[in-house]
């Protein structure tokens, strides 16, 4: 039998933690989750889940975002590597 | 009708009217009554099918808050990768249930036939697996 692993279980091992400031800014700008939403042409979940920390976007996404509150990627997010002391 | 699926939906309309009608009047002639019921159940469903559909589309024809809504959730990149998760887990079950299925079927000595059927298929299905991954290393 194959094994059948996806790329999408990398992320499984080696997890690449990605904390943001998503809903910090987005309340400064006093904006909603739908709102934002219907800009960047996402669904209102996808905020949602970013905001919580519970999905990483796409590098697309992540320009978008920046793009849209006008400031640069690594202001919104931080990137941290797993040293396995979380979870 | 506007665009391409409007027009496939149209031309499958027009299909199941005529598989009905030719199931129709071949199931009172002295034909095959078997094949006359194979073709008024396909008519039937293409009927049914391509009259949902048209009727959807239009539907969301006239409220384009709705059709925009739909297409956010269809292109919503979250979306596409829980559904991608879930067909990996779905295509890895489906490989491990199939060889058990073809080595249930071959211990049963049925028509070998089936045996070679099923390998057949499963064969199939990992030739498509390995052309897509070459495919994809290749294009990314």
């Amino acid at each position: 039998m194959i094994e059948m692993e996806s790329m999408l279980y990398i992320r499984r091992t080696g997890e690449l933690l990605l904390k943001n400031r998503l809903e910090e800014i987005r309340k400064q700008k006093d904006i909603t989750q739908e709102e934002l939403a219907e800009r960047l042409a996402v669904s209102r979940q996808t905020i949602g889940s970013l905001e919580n920390g519970r999905y990483n976007p796409s590098i697309i996404l992540a320009f978008k975002i920046a793009k849209f509150f006008q400031l640069r990627i690594e202001e919104i997010f931080i990137y941290e590597e797993d040293n396995g002391s979380e979870k | 009708m506007k665009n391409r699926k409007d027009i496939r939906y149209l031309v499958l309309f027009i299909v199941g009217i005529v598989l009905l009608g030719i199931g129709g009047l071949a199931i009172r002639g002295t034909s095959s009554k078997l094949g006359a019921g194979v073709l008024i159940v396909l008519g039937a469903g293409l009927f049914g099918m391509s009259v949902g559909e048209m009727i959807r589309l239009w539907l969301i024809d006239k409220a384009p808050k709705y059709k925009q809504k739909i297409a956010i959730e269809k292109n919503d990149e979250r979306n596409i990768i829980i559904n991608n998760k879930a067909k990996v887990k779905a295509f890895d079950l489906m490989l491990t249930v199939h060889s058990t299925l073809i080595l249930i079927v071959a211990l049963l000595k049925t028509d070998l036939l089936l045996t070679l059927l099923l390998a057949g298929a499963y064969l199939l299905i990992l030739a498509v697996y390995v052309a897509c991954l070459v495919k994809y290393q290749k294009e990314m």
